[in-house]
């Protein structure tokens, strides 16, 4: 097996439960993969794990089939980059970035710092610089000995939306450019879906389902694999409200359950159910309205831009087959 | 360490059995350097010391306690010791935090200079403190017709002067990075600005009170030098009470008992103040110190309206306004005093420095030279072992024992700061004339005093670099070891290297510590070879108004002396380096 293996593997912070329980997870050279799940999962436990930070209760973590137990932090040759940063304060922006490297490589720093984006900030201090550019600078840190993995702990949360959504395509593009293997830990599935080739999703120390992101969304799993993906609503096949449904995806009635994201029902498109205003709030211009559809419950359903309704109005909705899933469970 | 190549090594490698020998090592020697260094120097005198009280004839005699506590004289020298630090500790605290807030929560024209200034005090020798005080309070001096020579509010007021920077150094560092959202926050929800601070602010600054009022508590407790000099024969501390013990009596039993009293003293302070110290852990919002700071204004603001607080620190600036006038007095008046001579004003003190007029051995200037070679050599060991110490004690064992033993180690080198310097340094000259069976006589070393005054240093250096230590997020050093830095350029590259920058305070306070120390070293100085205070200390005893002359010039050239090198040394620290001090 080339690449990271992770086997069983299982974390303990004192008598607690464990916060990693039995996880096995493969990434293969060159592949990005996001541990995705909500805090307090134990995926940075994992990450941290890997990394060689935590000792592990049991199970085993290997490279190219080799075990890596035994072998310290410094010796692993993997890449940690941290939620805050933690870049040196007391190096200037270069000499963090050159902090992995051997002694005179100024023009490789220079190299990382134009692909982060922040050329010829070598001699800045820390203390001077926006969060966006700390996170870009340590980046370029991470990537600098060209780790054979480079582990994220949730590099992008302490940013703001718009920063981060920006930043995570570079960051795609960056780890792309030096075909970087990476494990990217994130509790945001946006994020997760715009850099990884692969999500994991975790939940109370167990994995749930690893799949490319659009297998993700189309079958999730599990309902709570779902839920996490932000599918609100959960209806049997086989019942009467589901009829609608059912067609708009062309599937017989059966057992299975049929999950709806935001967005399964549209307001004022050719009527095919209706349902009750609860209220309406705007989200970049769209407006989302909660609306109670019969035998379904409270669902949020996309409408045009500027449309009025007040609560209590009965709408009448189409179906979007994109935003429902069919879950085998 | 040679220059670092990125290991990537195509299959990893188990680690070298040598890579991890050296890690442990290089702590076992960490740890082990220091406790020896603290048992045959510190523990092994004492516990001598102390033997010569309770052993006769080579049993076990516990009557020293009955026979000493059954004399009034010691009730009330404990009474007094207690009396005086508790009331010298009250005194510091509620004068320190008022300084604390002008000084560290708003700017002003000179507010370095004031801040430099209030930690002038601290730094001075206590022998200086005293012959300052004396200079003031004597008939004839500026303060005579107050009566307050040799009197019990004088020694207080010397140790208020002494701890006064303990107090707004410690809660100033605190409240000048406390994040003052909370105050907003509580202000918002309708506190007045004395019921916000009373509610918010104090309450996250009590730790840092509590934790400088215990180091006051435990300076002032164990005074020796100021009290000496202040207290004459009607009032005195446990210390000088061992001394006079020792020195008069040659009673050691009653030495030996008084010893283990203020060992019990001290050990109580000492765990208040790990209980204070720990709490101070908790999370506090914190936040740079320039978001926190506002400037300083007579008038209240345009556009601030009346009762938001304007007042308060109206009031707080008043009382330290005064303070510092009042501390500036004693060192003003120490200065004029030694340029008065028989008939009129000069230098004339000066000129005798360089003689050996009023019964010395040496010159003073000679002393000197004596301080400045001994507290050099008296740093570096303080500093190593001391840097030993907080890099051990900075770490946190995941295993319960381990954590509990760094604390351990921690309690531990306070110790020295409380226990008695003279016992100390009475234990060295019975204990050293073949330390553990060695065959050397270390007595006659010229390394004895520096090894003595390095005991009392090092606890100093341990509580300036600690806090730097345990400052720094464990994450910083993952975030080196996933660089691929192997745990030896982790320690040089980033405990090291940020720890350096509190480099300049810890040199600074140790070389004043040692300039100043007085306790162990009149025992230790060899007549021929003393030191500055103890040659002060001789000149004050001595009559006729030439060596008293010579004793405030020389107090004057220690004290210019010693804030000289602590004011250079605190010039080369980063700002905020501070740690706790």
């Amino acid at each position: 097996m080339n690449g990271l293996s992770v086997r069983d593997v299982v974390v303990r912070y004192g008598a607690a439960a464990p916060a990693v329980d039995g996880v096995s997870l493969d990434v293969a050279p060159g592949s990005v993969v996001a541990l995705l799940g909500p805090s307090g999962c134990g995926k940075s436990s994992l990450l941290r794990a890997v990394a060689g930070l935590e000792p592990l209760a049991a199970g085993s973590v290997s490279w190219d089939g080799s075990s890596l137990a035994g072998v310290p932090v410094h010796r692993r040759g993997f890449g940690l980059m941290f939620q805050d940063g933690q870049l040196f304060p007391h190096r200037t922006v270069g000499g963090n970035v050159a902090y992995g490297l051997p002694a005179r490589s100024g023009a490789r720093v220079a190299e990382l710092l134009d692909l982060v984006g922040l050329a010829g900030y070598e001699d800045r201090g820390i203390a001077t610089l926006s969060g966006g550019e700390r996170q870009r600078v340590a980046l370029a840190r991470a990537l600098a000995p060209e780790p054979r993995l480079l582990l994220l702990d949730e590099p992008l949360s302490a940013l703001d939306r718009a920063l981060r959504e920006r930043l995570a395509v570079d960051l795609r593009a960056a780890l792309v450019a030096t075909g970087t293997t990476a494990v990217f830990v994130t509790h945001d599935q946006d994020e997760a879906f715009a850099v990884a080739d692969r999500v994991a999703v975790m939940s109370a120390g167990r994995l749930l389902q690893v799949d490319a992101p659009a297998d993700l969304w189309v079958r999730p799993a599990s309902r709570e694999v779902a839920s996490f993906l932000g599918y609100e609503a959960f209806v049997p096949l086989d019942t009467p409200a589901a009829a609608p449904l059912r067609e708009a995806l062309d599937v017989p009635p059966s057992a299975a359950t049929l999950a709806l994201a935001e967005g399964a029902f549209v307001v004022g498109r050719t009527g095919v159910a209706k349902g009750t205003v609860r209220g309406v709030s705007s989200r970049r211009g769209r407006s989302e309205v909660r609306v109670d559809v019969d035998g379904i419950g409270s669902v949020t359903a996309l409408g045009p831009v500027g449309g009025r309704w007040s609560v209590g109005d009965v709408v009448e909705l189409g179906v979007e087959p994109d935003a429902l899933a069919v879950l085998d469970t | 360490m040679a220059v670092l190549t990125p290991t990537r090594p195509d299959a990893p490698t188990p680690v070298a059995a040598s890579g991890r020998a050296c890690v442990v090592a290089f702590w076992v020697v960490a740890v082990t350097v220091p406790l020896a260094f603290l048992g045959v120097f510190f523990a092994w005198p004492v516990a001598v010391m102390i033997a010569k009280g309770f052993v006769v004839d080579g049993q076990l005699d516990l009557g020293g306690f009955a026979d000493v506590f059954s004399r009034p004289r010691t009730w009330r020298i404990i009474g007094l010791t207690l009396a005086q630090a508790t009331l010298g500790t009250v005194l510091s605290v509620l004068l320190g935090v008022p300084g604390a807030y002008v000084l560290y929560r708003h700017s002003f024209r000179g507010r370095s200079l004031v801040r430099a200034f209030v930690t002038v005090p601290f730094v001075l020798p206590t022998v200086v403190v005293g012959v300052a005080f004396r200079s003031l309070l004597v008939e004839g001096g500026p303060l005579g017709f107050l009566h307050l020579d040799g009197t019990f509010a004088a020694i207080v007021a010397a140790l208020v002067f002494f701890n006064y920077a303990v107090v707004v150094r410690a809660v100033g560092g605190l409240w000048e990075r406390l994040d003052p959202r909370a105050e907003q926050a509580a202000r918002a929800l309708g506190a007045s600005p004395w019921r916000a601070f009373r509610t918010v602010t104090l309450p996250a600054l009590t730790p840092a009170i509590a934790s400088a009022a215990s180091l006051a508590f435990l300076f002032c407790a164990t005074a020796f030098g100021t009290v000496l000099v202040l207290g004459g024969l009607r009032f005195g501390t446990i210390e000088t009470e061992i001394w006079i013990q020792t020195t008069q009596f040659l009673d050691l039993r009653a030495a030996a008992v008084l010893s283990v009293v203020q060992l019990v003293v001290v050990a109580g302070t000492l765990i208040v103040a790990g209980r204070a110290r720990s709490r101070r852990e908790r999370a506090l919002g914190l936040t740079l110190p320039a978001a926190s700071v506002r400037p300083l204004r007579r008038r209240r603001p345009a556009g601030m309206p009346p009762g938001d607080g304007h007042a308060l620190t109206l009031v707080a600036t008043a009382v330290t306004a005064g303070v510092v006038l009042l501390l500036a007095l004693p060192l003003v008046n120490l200065v004029v005093r030694s340029l008065r001579t028989a008939d009129g004003w000069g230098v004339d003190h000066y000129i005798a420095l360089g003689t050996t007029e009023g019964g010395l051995t040496v010159t003073v200037w000679q002393a000197t030279l004596n301080s400045l070679r001994v507290a050099l050599d008296a740093t570096v060991l303080a500093l190593v072992v001391g840097g030993l110490v907080a890099l051990v004690v900075s770490r946190r064992p995941r295993r319960t024992v381990g954590r509990r033993a760094v604390a351990g180690l921690d309690a531990l080198f306070m110790l020295p700061l409380g226990v008695s310097a003279v016992t100390v340094g009475f234990g060295f000259l019975l204990s050293m004339h073949h330390p553990l069976g060695l065959p050397v006589d270390l007595r006659t070393s010229p390394l004895l005093v520096p090894i003595a005054q390095a005991v009392v240093a090092v606890p100093l250096v341990v509580r300036v670099v600690l806090p730097v230590l345990r400052a720094i997020d464990p994450r910083l050093r993952e975030a080196a070891a996933t660089l691929g830095a192997a745990p030896g350029r982790v320690l040089r590259t980033v405990d090291l290297s940020i720890a350096a920058r509190s480099l300049g305070l810890a040199v600074g306070f140790a070389f004043a510590a040692s300039l100043g120390e007085f306790g162990a070293t009149s025992f230790l100085a060899r007549p021929d070879r003393p030191t500055l205070p103890v040659v002060i200390f001789r000149l004050i005893g001595r009559p006729g108004p030439e060596s008293y002359g010579m004793a405030l010039a020389a107090s004057v050239v220690l004290a210019v002396l010693t804030a000289g090198i602590v004011a250079a040394c605190e010039r080369l620290r980063a700002p905020g380096a501070g740690g706790e001090w």
